[in-house]
């Protein structure tokens, strides 16, 4: 089928399937836009800028923070500019775990 | 190099509901999506010199969002098909049951399409971006937006069985819808 056909064919769809797809979609999505920000990321700006994360998420986070730091092992050797970043994160992160553990 | 700013440091943060959002539509998986981000924001960082103060740092973010996922992608293809064919065996999506499908179906449904017109569906139907923004987060000419976007509609209609409505035509489909 050529580009052009296919085309044709989504010109054609009825306005109710579009719109159908189209308000879930949207649902899906805005779902997790009204969720709130998780610590962990908060706390990832606060070690990449220098400062200590709210004493308050430390304890909640570090299960997931530990978790975070084995993938960052897996996913972050092809960055370039960011490798510096993600090794020290993850060296923060792991002494964060330890601390959390004890 | 150096610290990025206070108000750099504030725009990350107001991006991240929107980044996990991009992020699961891309993926799927909300624990990869975080991923994602996790990674997204780490280049940001690093990267903060090359963006410009007072441009849309929404579209630099997802920019680079899309280019961790589709880099991760291009590395684990196999492992990713197969999950996903694996996925797709075991969706099934009865005729007409659209109206019905709960919020995992619809993500189900959504897995199935390309990447590449997943992205865009979400770039321009869901994110609220321009065809021509888009075109810039993806890197591809405005057209090849359009076509994808107007793949991945044409697609997820038939995945989730909706065709008939078109198939009976639209005074019919409002005749059934307000009957």
């Amino acid at each position: 089928m050529s580009e052009l056909d296919q085309e044709d064919r989504g010109a054609r769809l009825s306005a109710d399937a579009q719109s159908i797809i189209g308000r879930k979609l949207k649902a899906m999505y805005d779902e997790v836009v009204k969720e709130p920000v998780p610590d962990r990321f908060l706390d990832l700006l606060a070690r990449l800028d220098g400062g200590s994360p709210g004493a308050g998420s430390i304890g909640g986070a570090s299960g997931e923070a530990a978790g975070a730091a084995d993938e960052a092992v897996s996913t972050t050797f092809s960055a370039r500019g960011a490798v510096d970043g993600a090794s020290s994160a993850q060296a923060s992160m792991l002494a964060e775990s330890r601390d959390g553990e004890r | 190099m150096s610290q990025p700013t206070r108000e750099f440091r504030e725009g990350l943060v107001a991006e991240i509901p929107n980044l996990r959002a991009f992020g699961l539509s891309l993926c799927g998986k909300p624990d990869r999506a975080d991923d994602l981000v996790q990674e997204a924001l780490m280049k940001a960082w690093a990267a903060s010199e090359s963006f410009t103060a007072g441009t849309n740092m929404r579209a630099w973010l997802f920019t680079i969002l899309r280019n961790v996922y589709f880099s991760q992608l291009r590395k684990l293809k196999r492992e990713v098909e197969d999950a996903d064919g694996s996925y797709a065996a075991s969706l099934s999506v009865p005729g007409g049951q659209m109206a019905r499908l709960d919020m995992n179906d619809f993500q189900a449904a959504l897995s199935l399409l390309p990447p590449d017109q997943r992205e865009v569906l979400t770039l321009i139907g869901a994110s609220g971006f321009s065809y021509e923004e888009a075109a810039e987060i993806c890197n591809v000419p405005v057209g090849t937006i359009k076509s994808r976007l107007n793949r991945a509609r044409a697609r997820l209609t038939a995945i989730l069985a909706i065709e008939h409505v078109s198939d009976i035509g639209p005074d019919a489909a409002t005749l059934a819808a307000t009957a």
